[in-house]
């Protein structure tokens, strides 16, 4: 699971948020039951960035989500809500992997 | 064009993090470290990234409804040698797509000296074709410089304006690394706009976080207009901080100084922002509670393309012809809004 989760950020989300001198890396990954909840770091220009919510939740929660075995998506310092996450989701529709 | 509105992209960035464009690799990473499941710090996170200019064509034309966009220097070269987005790099956007891409420089008289910011500007408006400016004041380490500053950034408006470019657009709040945050304030546009009233201040992401002194601003002088940059793009995580924010702008401003910025390429689909821009309704509780107007056709279309049109003097008519010859004299005026 880790490999592949892995394989999505490096080919997904990573180039998206190296070309703004950012990047994103896993710092756990748990199995619970049948699923796996995995948090994240936003790294370099993410870290502290306005819209670092944004890219939390259309870029990285966008993409991780697709891995069916996957639970629980986290991020250090974000916090949001299933409330929100949805209304993302439709936002960007077919685009989820918005950024 | 999105149903019938015209759609002119006040701030796009190809941005440049490539090996030979980064200064210190580590710069930006406040943490400095990062931490892997093993536990061990990987120094060396970055590869390298530059944004592609076919990717980003296809990002605004091709998948998304803009008709133009305005590619934008980031001059910040505290971390960069060419600059965040390199202004090379905004030319060659511009260049593949002149009909669609306006070319914005960037200077820094901190960075690059008054006299070399004003030689690299002259360059810039005339091999490249610069129709703006863009200024970040706030640098590493507390470097910074006013735009009140008669003896640094007067002679760079001054050359501007021998120069036939009245656009200056400065990045106001929004710190990107450990500049200061009071030094990103837009008080200082304020002298700056009554010594060069035949220039145009546009002020983006509305300053955050000093947003109600950057509206009290431009609603006070008419030659300072607010970009949405930034600001927008909140809007599907936080849309009542978004409709708060162009709320506050809308009453205190008008939608005629208001100007579309999707970011771009830091969120590279565009199409979403636009859709949610062109459907956005001001929530009637807030109206109700704030006297914030509501959003109406005529004022999307300003803001969407109408606006950015008129400030940089584009003969919008026979840009629409350009840009598609089939069109209709009765369409023109639709677009242009004779008909809301």
């Amino acid at each position: 699971m880790l490999a592949r989760v892995q394989t999505i950020l490096d080919r997904e989300v990573r180039p998206r948020l190296q070309s703004h001198g950012g990047d994103v890396a896993i710092v756990d990954l748990v199995e619970r039951r049948d699923r796996f909840d995995v948090s994240f770091q936003l790294q370099g220009a993410c870290r502290r960035c306005e819209l670092r919510t944004v890219t939390f939740a259309a870029t990285i929660h966008g993409n991780i989500s697709k891995i069916a075995e996957i639970g629980k998506i986290s991020c250090d310092r974000i916090s949001m809500t299933p409330v929100q996450l949805d209304r993302i989701g439709k936002f960007f529709g077919e685009h989820s992997a918005a950024s | 064009m999105h149903n019938g509105i015209f759609v002119f992209d006040n701030v796009v960035h190809m941005y440049d993090n490539r090996v030979d464009n980064v200064i210190d690799p580590m710069a930006m990473n406040y943490m400095a470290k990062r931490f892997s499941l093993s536990g061990v710090v990987d120094v060396d996170m970055h590869e390298r990234r530059a944004t592609d200019i076919q990717d980003a064509l296809r990002f605004l034309f091709v998948e998304a409804d803009a008709d133009m966009a305005m590619a934008q220097t980031v001059p910040l070269f505290s971390y960069w040698r060419k600059g965040f987005a390199p202004a090379e790099l905004q030319h060659a956007l511009a260049a593949a797509a002149p009909d669609r891409v306006m070319f914005c420089g960037g200077v820094d008289p901190v960075f690059q000296g008054l006299n070399g910011a004003l030689t690299e500007m002259e360059r810039q408006a005339r091999e490249w074709n610069a129709v703006s400016f863009k200024f970040y004041q706030g640098h590493h380490a507390g470097l910074t410089w006013r735009a009140d500053d008669r003896r640094i950034a007067y002679p760079l408006f001054e050359r501007m304006s021998e120069l036939g470019v009245t656009v200056a657009q400065f990045h106001k709040g929004i710190p990107l690394g450990h500049e200061y945050v009071e030094d990103l304030r837009p008080n200082d546009v304020q002298q700056a706009a009554l010594d060069f009233p035949h220039m145009t201040f546009v002020l983006h992401h509305f300053g955050q976080p000093f947003i109600d002194e950057t509206i009290n601003i431009a609603s006070r002088f008419g030659n300072v207009w607010l970009s949405m940059s930034a600001i927008i793009n909140l809007f599907p995580v936080a849309p009542w901080t978004v409709y708060e924010c162009l709320g506050k702008a809308l009453r205190g401003v008008g939608a005629d100084r208001i100007l579309w910025g999707s970011e771009a390429f830091a969120y590279p689909r565009v199409q979403p922002y636009i859709e949610a821009f062109a459907s956005m309704e001001m929530p009637e509780e807030l109206q109700d509670r704030y006297g914030y107007p509501q959003i109406d056709l005529l004022a999307k279309r300003k803001m969407l393309g109408l606006n950015m049109a008129r400030l940089i003097g584009l003969d919008l008519p026979a840009k629409l012809r350009q840009l598609n010859p089939a069109i209709s004299e009765s369409d023109i005026s639709a677009i242009l809004g004779e008909n809301d």
